[in-house]
């Protein structure tokens, strides 16, 4: 049934951060270990591009920081403070044991990132973070793999995940992409590490390869996740030209306080929508994804953007000064691509910018072991959900790491005691039936159609302000583009990219559909969510996880405990405010329109 | 609009030839645009790195040859009326995709 059969304690699929620290993880407590990659194993994933791949932050509390020598941190800040501001800022949606987890077990994290000899960038500035190139991260994470005998499979793709007859997740099947050969992997445990649901937005920030098959494997399934409706928006991500499309230097330039964002009109928007306190605060934090987008929305519904559908961000306004400055703290623009894109913006005046699909807070539910609702699954990074609730605003190579760490360490545990697992036949047959179901299909549309008009529904019914009705269609509309039948033109397995894009459609339309059930549950507006329809922040009725549970979708009240919202529906705007006001490193300000 | 040009190297073994397509040129598109464009509109059987690829010159894994040199797709201007692309090594699987090295 399949080309090749291969064998192995712990399969981790995804090389990104996350999957390599996870696989670093489990062969150092002596499991054998493949990795599955989807690209290059040391240059996969979203990880690659944090920080534009120029300057991504890795945070861990300020004092803990300062004790290792970061003299730029705060030596007055805390654990438990930045728990509370995880939380509070998450709008109490976080799984409180996974933030916990990530507070506690960061400063272990980013000091094996210092210890490995990994150059910080300049640009660390702020009391929680370092800076580091995301490929830097990428080359000590896999130097140590390879250390620890990591086997692993590049230019692989998930298919499906393969249960043994106890319905325990007992391997995975996964297609060779220049081959096309399918390949059998037998598991004691699966680490899904796949990273975000990109492809699901026509406008991203990612790889081209993040279509959530991890996400969509695990619902196939039958594993629960949450929060999926939670997905932050980058707002000063480069729209036009093609060339530069999706890359995020303009954001990563504004959070170290460069350039400013005006319309097509040469207006200044952001006064209209909040106030000046709150403009501040908003561009000097990771709150600026969310207020950003939901402006920039704003102007576009009112005609405001340009013929990019973009806004524009320059930095004409810096004294020679301040620009010099700016090329001291990231000599990287001065090559490259980045020299490219400055001698644009030098030439224009500006860039054209707009919101991209950038981050997914939710994703397959699991607990502080990493382990998901099946057993013998795990999970890390991106493709969990929970950790970060409503919002997140603390960083995602953090998370990466420490729940790489985790999963790593507990599916080496799981597989030990579980022993080798055969994978249940009729499952095998099932999986490797449905993954080549494109090359036999008698006729029908050409993939990539049949690809564009699932991530147009997505992308127009799921956007940064969502309604009840535009869901409830685009559910429908994806379901009925489920009918259609992905017929490549080519019919031979090697290097058949109309074949991948049938595959990764079929994920990208699970994916995107519990993105709509999990909105549609949802009849409130809370951190990143907001819904046109339902304007209130609702801490009576919807301090609740969406649970996707067995097809449909649960509400599941999250534990509280000391860090808890306090009752009542309010309006959203003035949610915001309520937050920004009790922001722990913020002077204090006021949202409003 | 203009168009480009484009001839592509296709094919594999002793199986080579050369194909011919007409891409509009707008401003600021890169090779790896041009290869896009020919597989969304023109012909969706064009084999090229596209499975995981960053489209941002980070992941280096996109070359080919641009009018005789070896370039990044993602990260090289399509420039001119025309475009000569090929195969950046001999080690072709499929029309403009190679073997890609082993785990270092």
């Amino acid at each position: 049934m399949t080309d090749r059969k291969m064998t192995c304690d712990v399969l981790v699929v995804g090389s990104g951060g996350a999957g390599l620290r996870a696989a670093c993880a489990a062969a150092e407590a002596g499991a054998c270990v493949l990795l599955a990659a989807k690209g290059r194993v040391d240059r996969s994933g979203a990880t690659l591009l944090a920080g534009a791949n120029v300057s991504a932050d890795v945070m861990c509390d300020g004092g803990s920081l300062w004790r290792m020598g970061i003299k730029s941190a705060d030596p007055r800040d805390t654990q438990e403070q930045w728990f509370r501001d995880i939380v509070h800022e998450g709008f109490y949606l976080n799984r409180r044991e996974l933030v916990r987890q990530y507070v506690e077990q960061a400063p272990a994290e980013v000091a094996g990132l210092l210890r490995s000899g990994a150059a910080l960038t300049a640009a660390d500035e702020g009391g929680r973070q370092i800076g580091i190139p995301g490929s830097a991260i990428l080359d000590v994470l896999w130097r140590r793999a390879r250390d620890a005998s990591v086997r692993v499979l590049q230019d692989v793709t998930l298919c499906d995940l393969l249960a043994d007859g106890n319905a325990m997740a007992a391997g995975a099947l996964l297609l060779d992409i220049p081959t096309g050969e399918l390949i059998e992997v037998s598991a004691g445990a699966v680490v899904l590490a796949t990273g975000g649901m990109h492809g699901c937005y026509a406008f991203n920030s990612g790889t081209t390869g993040l279509c959530g098959e991890g996400q969509a494997a695990a619902i196939r399934l039958g594993a629960d996740m949450t929060l999926m409706e939670m997905v932050t928006f980058c707002p000063d991500v480069i729209c036009a030209p093609r060339r530069f499309r999706g890359n995020i230097l303009p954001y990563i330039l504004q959070c170290i306080g460069y350039g400013s964002l005006k319309n097509r009109l040469d207006e200044d928007f952001l006064p209209q929508y909040y106030s000046p306190s709150a403009i501040r605060l908003a561009l000097g934090s990771e709150w600026n994804k969310l207020l950003l987008s939901y402006a920039m929305w704003r102007e576009a519904q009112a005609g405001r953007c340009d013929e990019n559908g973009g806004v524009r961000y320059s930095l004409a306004s810096l004294t020679p000064g301040e620009r010099a400055a700016l090329e001291e703290t990231l000599p990287q623009l001065s090559r490259g691509i980045y020299r490219d894109i400055m001698a644009l913006h030098d030439r224009q005046g500006w860039l054209s910018v707009s919101a991209a699909g950038h981050y997914f807070d939710g994703g397959i539910a699991v607990n502080a072991d990493m382990a998901a609702s099946v057993p013998g699954l795990f999970a890390a990074g991106e493709c969990t959900g929970g950790l970060f609730g409503a919002n997140r605003v603390a960083a995602a190579t953090t998370q990466m790491l420490v729940q790489g760490a985790a999963a790593g360490k507990s599916a080496a545990r799981y597989a030990r005691a579980a022993g080798t697992r055969s994978v249940d036949p009729g499952v095998l047959e099932r999986a490797c039936a449905e993954a080549l179901a494109p090359l036999y299909a008698p006729g029908g549309e050409s993939p990539r159609r049949v690809r564009a008009a699932t991530v147009e529904i997505v992308s127009r019914c799921a956007g940064i302000v969502r309604n009840a009705q535009d869901m409830t269609e685009g559910i429908r509309q994806l379901d009925e583009t489920d009918g259609l039948m992905a017929a490549p033109q080519r019919r031979e397995r090697a290097c058949n990219r109309e074949w991948l894009d049938a595959l990764e459609t079929r994920s990208l339309r699970i994916c995107g559909r519990a993105i709509l059930q999990s909105s549609l549950a949802r009849c409130e507006s809370r951190g990143v969510f907001i819904r046109s329809d339902c304007p209130m922040t609702d801490n009576d009725r919807f301090l609740c996880e969406t649970r996707l549970h067995s097809g449909g979708v649960v509400l599941q009240p999250v534990e509280q405990g000391r860090t808890s919202a306090e009752p009542g529906r309010t309006d959203y705007f003035e949610e915001l405010e309520r937050v920004f006001a009790r922001l722990s490193y913020a002077e204090g300000g006021a949202v409003h329109e | 609009m203009n168009e480009m040009r484009v001839t592509v190297m296709r094919g594999s073994g002793q199986n080579r030839y050369e194909a011919e397509y007409c891409v509009p040129c707008t401003a600021g598109l890169s090779v790896m645009d041009v290869l896009d464009y020919i597989y969304e509109n023109l012909d969706p059987t064009l084999a090229y790195f596209s499975h995981e690829a960053c489209r941002q010159t980070a992941c280096g894994r996109c070359l080919v040859r641009v009018n005789g040199t070896v370039r990044l797709a993602c990260g090289c201007p399509a420039e001119g009326e025309r475009l000569v692309l090929a195969p950046w090594n001999d080690e072709v699987l499929r029309d403009l995709l190679c073997r890609f090295p082993a785990v270092e």
